[in-house]
């Protein structure tokens, strides 16, 4: 990703630019005479976002009388969330302003909550419903009206839009950005970093309660609060000093608000509101589950879309489509344990301590995957996972077999559950055309894990990505990173927003 | 030297703005389980009420607790997160002697002394006993902060009150009415006195601010005075599911 776009009248030389992202992003795309009368037509005056050459976003107006119609809005999907939308509308209404037009309308699908949302901040309020508007998929169409174009509190208004997107349109204020203070604390590691950019980690510390936790077995939820007050101040001190810069002049604050442990998440949240009350910068709530998708870009400068991603951790056993910035379809789930958890109920149940990721990953290497053939639930059957009923049969086999290798047991666990994973996430990326695999999560530090994704990427003629064990486990950086997408997308989160331990991934 | 006062220890959150002269500006709000959601707007609320701008704040006071851990722990996070964005120093109190000191300085105790006690949850109370008539200092404390079953305080709080009467003050109090209420020498004070305050705080703090008596914001620790229930629980593992 480089700069912010600029934004130019639209020519005959943009139509093929033009048609190609509204092929990937509109089921009726226009044809080619409908745009050269488009752009033949001063009525009817075209923008596009140009990046280097490349036209990465489109938007278009028709003025009638004293209103102007916003007729359409396009985005390349990977380049959606960096607020180049945004611009782009910001531009047109500044057009229509300086032409006296008194009011702006749209049509918006019903469903599209997220471009209703991008309307409402800019003062546009829905007005009517035209019932089967749209089609492919149908739906109905949300008229929206922006009244009193000539107000100065519109004007007020566009002009907050602009000085809160840093590097709005037409500036180049992207290398006077100091980077965004992320904070993680939503279950066992207490972890703050700064990013720049949504990509360039200044620092990067976590504080692992992993060996508080070790002796009860598992995570304590009011042991790992306690711990994370302690820690919180220390570590925002540590990632602020590493990263050479100074609280008062992070661009943001952000930190996770779930899911996690409630009493945990309430910490960072606290945490980072108070500073960014104290530093008046914006307040970015994130959601845990998004960070860890975007842990994979702090890595892969070039990450393709759509891709399909193996979210896997001790809570979660997600299958993902990214189709593109911020924007998820989620495929499937587990319907019992998380793979993680099953990692560390195997272990407990054989004696082998906690977490049980790792130890089983160790003991694995030494041991025959193919000893014992365990069970693949669901392989076959929709993208959903099961996960309980080979933990059963570990137990099951080593009842009538204790003189098993415990390396061979390992191994041959380890590989059932990465034999499930890769298969599912094989298929989706085949069914959906993706570009490549990603791990994202906990259990993506397993070794076994990430060697089968990389064979099977290999193999298939896909990317694959594999984020460093660092990247993969809970920290910070990527809460940053994901911040920095989100506030241009949807800008500052309010001072009143509170943890959802059960929130879940925002999907298109 | 501008106090800003947090206090969330209790089913109550707030905060307030104390001068030279007194509280300038004070929001307090009961809303359980939404301390998290209120706690910033407050903040923001009060620093424009007092008609100030939120770094001529010089000294982040808190309430220690004891109380609801989870709220208590937005609370000081909250105060030890806006010291250290400040660069401020901050001044400690617990939320048992916020209540005595609530208590003694609108009601006349007379010669009653104060035991406070604050609803710890699992029909437990914590508590602590402070000399009356006097703004409750930590050294005026006669019995320390501590937890414990009310239905084992009543009996030796009549047998104390026979010596020299007392005023009992807090949620914890109300909590367990029907043992208090109607005990010779005991007497609960009003319902407007059951949670402390961070009015009172910023007033009960100044002497120790104008002392220089400031701990850093990494050295506040919240009073728990309770293990966590640190067994191994396979039901509340870490299990979020999507």
């Amino acid at each position: 990703m480089t700069g912010k776009p600029e934004l130019v009248a639209m020519t005959s030389s943009h139509v093929d630019s033009v048609m190609a992202i509204d092929s990937r992003v509109y089921a009726r795309p226009w044809s080619r005479s409908m745009w050269i009368k488009e752009i033949e037509d001063a009525g009817r005056p075209h923008l596009v976002a140009l990046d280097g050459s490349e036209v990465v976003g489109h938007a278009g107006s028709m003025y009638a009388l004293d209103e102007v119609h916003l007729t359409t809005v396009a985005v390349l999907p990977e380049r959606q969330g960096e607020g180049i939308a945004s611009d782009l509308v910001l531009a047109l209404l500044d057009q229509a302003v300086r032409a006296g037009s008194s009011a702006a309308t749209l049509e918006v699908r019903a469903a599209d909550r997220r471009t209703q949302r991008l309307y409402s901040r800019f003062g546009f309020a829905p007005a009517g419903v035209r019932r089967g508007y749209y089609t492919t998929p149908s739906d109905d169409g949300i008229i929206m009206w922006l009244a009193d174009l000539q107000s100065p509190e519109l004007a007020r208004r566009l002009d907050e839009i602009r000085s809160r997107t840093p590097g709005a349109a037409g500036s180049t204020t992207q290398s006077t950005e100091q980077g965004i203070l992320g904070i993680e604390t939503s279950c066992d590691e207490t972890a703050a970093a700064v990013v720049r950019g949504g990509r360039e980690v200044l620092s990067s510390v976590v504080s692992s309660q992993i060996e508080i936790h070790a002796r009860f077995g598992g995570v304590v939820p009011e042991v790992a609060s306690r711990a994370h007050v302690e820690s919180i101040l220390p570590v925002v001190g540590a990632a602020l000093t590493e990263a050479g810069i100074d609280g008062a002049d992070v661009d943001a604050v952000a930190a996770t608000h779930g899911p996690g442990l409630v009493g945990a998440l309430l910490v960072g949240v606290s945490a980072a509101k108070a500073m960014s009350l104290v530093w008046e910068v914006p307040f970015i709530g994130i959601n845990h589950l998004e960070a860890h998708l975007y842990a994979a870009f702090l890595e892969e400068p070039d990450l393709e879309m759509p891709l399909v991603v193996l979210l896997v951790s001790g809570g979660h056993t997600m299958l993902i489509l990214m189709e593109g910035n911020l924007q998820y379809r989620v495929l499937g789930s587990t319907l019992d344990d998380a793979a993680g958890e099953a990692f560390d109920k195997v272990a407990r149940h054989i004696g082998l301590g906690y977490p049980g990721g790792p130890i089983i990953d160790r003991l694995s290497a030494k041991g025959d995957r193919d000893a014992i053939r365990f069970p693949r639930a669901m392989m076959s059957d929709g993208w959903d996972f099961s996960f309980s009923g080979v933990k059963t049969s570990v137990v099951n086999h080593l009842r009538h077999n204790p003189d098993t290798p415990i390396e061979d047991l390992a191994a041959s666990f380890q590989e059932a559950v990465a034999d499930v994973l890769v298969t599912k996430a094989r298929r989706a990326a085949r069914k959906y055309g993706a570009r490549g695999l990603c791990l994202a999560g906990g259990v993506a530090a397993n070794s076994r894990l990430r060697q089968s994704v990389i064979d099977v990427c290999e193999a298939d003629g896909l990317r694959a990505f594999v984020p460093s064990r660092e990247m993969c486990t809970d920290n910070a950086a990527m809460v940053a990173a994901v911040a920095w997408h989100r506030l241009r997308a949807d800008g500052p989160s309010p001072l009143d927003l509170g943890a959802d331990p059960s929130l879940r991934l925002p999907t298109s | 030297m501008l106090i800003l006062g947090i206090e969330s220890a209790t089913s109550s959150v707030g905060c307030a703005i104390g001068g030279p002269d007194g509280v300038i500006a004070s929001v307090h709000t009961s809303r359980p389980r939404y301390h998290a959601e209120s706690l910033a707007p407050q903040i923001a609320s009060v620093v424009e009420q007092a008609g100030i701008s939120i770094g001529d704040v010089g000294v982040v006071a808190v309430d220690v607790g004891p109380g609801l851990f989870t709220g208590l722990r937005v609370g000081i996070t909250t105060a030890i997160s806006v010291a250290f964005a400040l660069r401020v120093p901050m001044v400690a109190a617990n939320s048992l002697e916020l209540l005595a000191a609530a208590v003694s300085s609108s009601v006349d105790t007379g010669d009653r002394d104060i035991h406070a006690m604050i609803d710890a949850r699992r029909g437990e109370v914590f508590h602590a006993r402070y000399l009356g008539q006097s703004e409750s200092q930590s050294s005026d404390c006669l019995m320390e902060p501590a937890v414990a079953l009310p239905e084992e305080l009543a009996r030796p709080l009549e047998a104390d009150a026979e010596r020299r009467e007392l005023l009992l003050v807090g949620d914890g109090a109300r909590q367990h009415l029907e043992l208090f209420d109607g005990l010779a020498g005991v007497e609960v004070a009003l319902e407007q006195f059951d949670n402390p305050s961070a009015s009172t705080l910023v007033r009960l703090v100044r002497p120790a601010a104008e002392r220089g008596e400031f701990l850093a914001s990494t050295e506040i620790k919240p009073l728990y005075l309770r293990d966590p229930d640190a067994k191994p629980n396979w039901n509340t593992a870490p299990k979020v599911e999507p």
